[in-house]
């Protein structure tokens, strides 16, 4: 009985040999691919994929193919025509879209991601400024890949931020929150080099407008509690003066705070604390004083307020909440309320402030 | 069976048995059947299912250790006889319909090319060589499988940093509601543990805490993962997810692996291993006890045999969910029914030998 068991497990064993072959080498691995809309034809999208290669004389390359088809896996039936290896999906890292095509709407490109078991929910979204396929054509000098590139540019401004939705998974997650709209990266091509260009603002899956890297920083701020940042700001402690400093910062609060004094009069308070060390400061003054330390926490928090509810009133005349102010509106109200609400035009009419509150935790070692 | 099982093998059991692969897509199941923090229906359920073990132990408390077919022998042939065949079958075709369920969804996730058949030929070899040495090896190998697999649960506090309250909302059962099919559908989640019914005789002591316990570990455990999507995925995108728990192992990477889905879905297959192995055990016991006539031997070569072939018709993954979900409802109406016809005829032969003496 025993000499069977083995003879079955050996066969068993060698069973799960004939499962489907793949050889590395005949392999297309996918590490980024772009859409965007065909400039042609409307109803068409342009996909552009890279994947790395090894040349005949041995050296590791990248190529890039682009088609034009009606959807993603459309493409990929044609892309097929366009190379001898057999495409795979499953090393995808990074996927950017055009500006035009994200303003049409995303889902419809996406759901092959989620719907495909071979992409995994942690490839990571960007934007592409103007054109996904300019950012993937892009020959950086010294760099192989653009997907490395951007999978490390991604990562690394999650990594500092960590309110960014960069990736499928989160992306989705606040797209179908009815409380918040989620944002992504954007990228653009400058001087043969890829640049971070701040960030998209979507209401829903579509592109609303994008928000230059100076007010992403500060949206970033407002967004979700940010364990370690930086924040250079110019200020004038004496008139006439105009000097920067810069914090190296923990932020040790930040609450949403939400009253309703009337049905329809609601008033959010973004609270945030905190707390920095300074790193530079171009001026003169003795910043180891406590009196001009406390004017210059003072003077930041005022701008850092001023600049925010500025950057609010714009995201209201938008109609976009990156923030998730409705998330909080819905917890502090009924269900019923919260469904019958046009959360929208609401977002729009209501009074959102921001309240910093910013302590230098010392000044750093020198005077 | 000489052997007696311990109580905490017995635990291990009911909670190897009970978690299937429903636990897949139950987040979003708990989501469409109950709205807003459909996870809270868990802990609804389970006292339901708490309900229906204490009846079970209720039977053998009164019946002085007599065993289910021990008692069945008290009513007529020719009741018995199609009851024992309408066990046996439902039994058989819901152990049978796991495995396909799992092997349909292996090959959806992975093994895209790799034949029905082949796999589920692999999974009843391993059926066939568990059912083969009896349930108090099979007991014994459980629990060693469940070492095996229960780590997997803590994976679940890799999400603790995209968990988030805010996501839960205040708001208990709200928006759309199918409360009696849906919640039926979280009831068969817990389904397995009506399989105590034929060894609960067998246990050594503390039967009753042996089963609850069983089914309190299963109930945490699917507590945990369902509380968990619900701050980890918003709650319009869990009802689109059709697999939850899959994007949830899908979202683990740690710095030298990424995409872990593939291994803890292959351990997976372990738990489903022994929830087949036990219905079709059971099926197997019901057959063995009706036709004592027959050796046992052949009738476990029967069993496996009409699994294999029953898999050979649900093709695709639409009948698969429905055979399953009507199979399951029959399986928590035998749940149910069973134990109360068991008490019958518990209290009334007891009435009829208290006459006679008297």
């Amino acid at each position: 009985m025993i000499r069977i068991n083995i003879i079955v497990f050996c066969v068993l064993l060698m069973v799960t040999g004939c499962a489907q072959k793949r050889i590395i080498d005949d392999l297309a691995l996918i590490n980024a691919i772009g859409f965007d809309l065909s400039k042609e034809d409307k109803e068409q999208l342009k996909v552009s994929a890279t994947f790395p290669i090894i040349t005949k004389d041995g050296k590791y390359d990248r190529k890039t193919l682009i088609v034009e088809g009606k959807s993603s896996k459309s493409a990929r039936e044609k892309l097929k025509h366009k190379t001898n290896m057999q495409l795979e999906n499953g090393q995808l890292r990074v996927t950017l879209f055009g500006t035009e095509l994200a303003k049409q709407g995303l889902l419809p490109q996406i759901d092959t991601f989620v719907r495909d078991p071979n992409i995994g929910s942690r490839v990571l979204l960007a934007l592409g400024k103007p054109e996904a396929s300019g950012i993937l054509t892009l020959e950086i000098e010294n760099e192989g890949q653009n997907a490395t590139f951007l999978e490390q540019a991604i990562t690394k401004l999650n990594s500092e931020s960590k309110s960014i939705n960069y990736d499928i998974f989160q992306f989705l997650r606040d797209l179908y929150d009815d409380g918040v709209d989620p944002i992504l990266p954007a990228y653009k091509v400058e001087e043969d080099d890829l640049k971070y260009d701040g960030v998209g603002l979507f209401q829903g899956d579509k592109l609303i407008d994008y928000l230059n890297p100076t007010d992403a920083k500060l949206l970033f701020l407002f967004r979700k509690k940010i364990t370690h940042g930086e924040l250079e700001q110019e200020i004038e402690l004496e008139e006439g003066k105009k000097k920067q400093i810069m914090l190296s910062f923990v932020q040790t609060k930040h609450h949403i705070d939400v009253n309703s004094i009337a049905k329809d009069n609601l008033v959010a308070t973004i609270n945030i604390d905190i707390i920095g060390d300074v790193l530079e400061y171009t001026g003169e003054e003795d910043l180891s004083d406590p009196k001009i330390q406390m004017k210059a926490e003072k003077l930041i928090s005022k701008q850092l307020n001023s600049k925010g509810n500025e950057l609010l009133l714009q995201l209201q005349e938008m109609q976009v909440d990156p923030i998730g102010i409705g998330q909080h509106i819905r917890n502090h109200m009924k269900y019923k309320e919260w469904k019958a609400l046009d959360w929208y035009e609401e977002y729009r009419k209501m009074n959102i402030k921001v309240n910093t509150n910013v302590k230098f935790s010392s000044n750093g070692k020198w005077k | 069976m000489k052997e007696k099982l311990s109580p905490i093998q017995v635990s291990i059991l009911v909670y190897m048995i009970q978690s299937g692969v429903i636990l897949f897509a139950l987040p979003r199941l708990t989501g469409e059947a109950f709205g807003t923090n459909g996870w809270i229906s868990i802990i609804i359920v389970s006292m339901i299912v708490n309900i229906n073990l204490v009846l079970i132990w209720y039977v053998f408390k009164v019946a002085d250790g007599k065993s289910m077919f021990e008692l069945l022998r008290y009513i007529p042939k020719w009741i018995r006889l199609p009851l024992s065949i309408f066990l046996a079958v439902v039994w058989l075709t819901l152990g049978t319909l796991v495995m396909v369920k799992y092997i349909l969804l292996l090959k959806l996730l992975f093994y895209q090319n790799v034949s029905k058949l082949l796999l589920m030929g692999m999974g009843l070899t391993l059926s066939y060589l568990l059912i083969k040495k009896g349930l108090y090896h099979i007991a014994k190998s459980t629990v060693v499988l469940f070492y095996f697999t229960v780590w997997t649960v803590f994976l679940i506090l890799y999400h603790l940093p995209d968990f988030s309250f805010i996501r839960l909302t205040p708001f208990i059962f709200q928006g759309e509601k199918d409360l009696l099919r849906g919640g039926l559908g979280i009831y068969t989640s817990l389904l397995g543990y009506e399989l105590v019914i034929l060894f609960l005789h067998n246990v050594e002591k503390k039967r009753l805490k042996a089963i609850l316990v069983g089914n309190t570990i299963t109930s945490i455990i699917y507590l945990g993962v369902c509380f968990v999507s619900y701050g980890f995925f918003s709650l319009d995108m869990l009802l689109e997810d059709m697999y939850p728990v899959v994007t949830l192992m899908e979202y683990i990477s740690f710095p030298v692996l990424e995409r872990v889905e593939n291994l803890i879905f292959s351990l997976f297959g372990l738990k489903v291993l022994i929830t087949t192995v036990m219905y079709l055990w059971a099926s197997k016991e019901v057959v063995e006890q009706q036709f004592q006539q027959l050796k046992p031997k052949y009738i476990l070569f029967g069993v496996i045999f009409l699994s294999f072939v029953l898999s050979i018709f649900p093709k695709i993954m639409r009948q698969v969910d429905q055979w399953l979900e009507y199979f399951a409802w029959v399986g928590v109406g035998i749940a149910f029914l069973l134990p109360f016809l068991l008490l019958m005829i518990v209290l009334f032969t007891k009435n009829v030998k208290r006459e006679n003496a008297t």
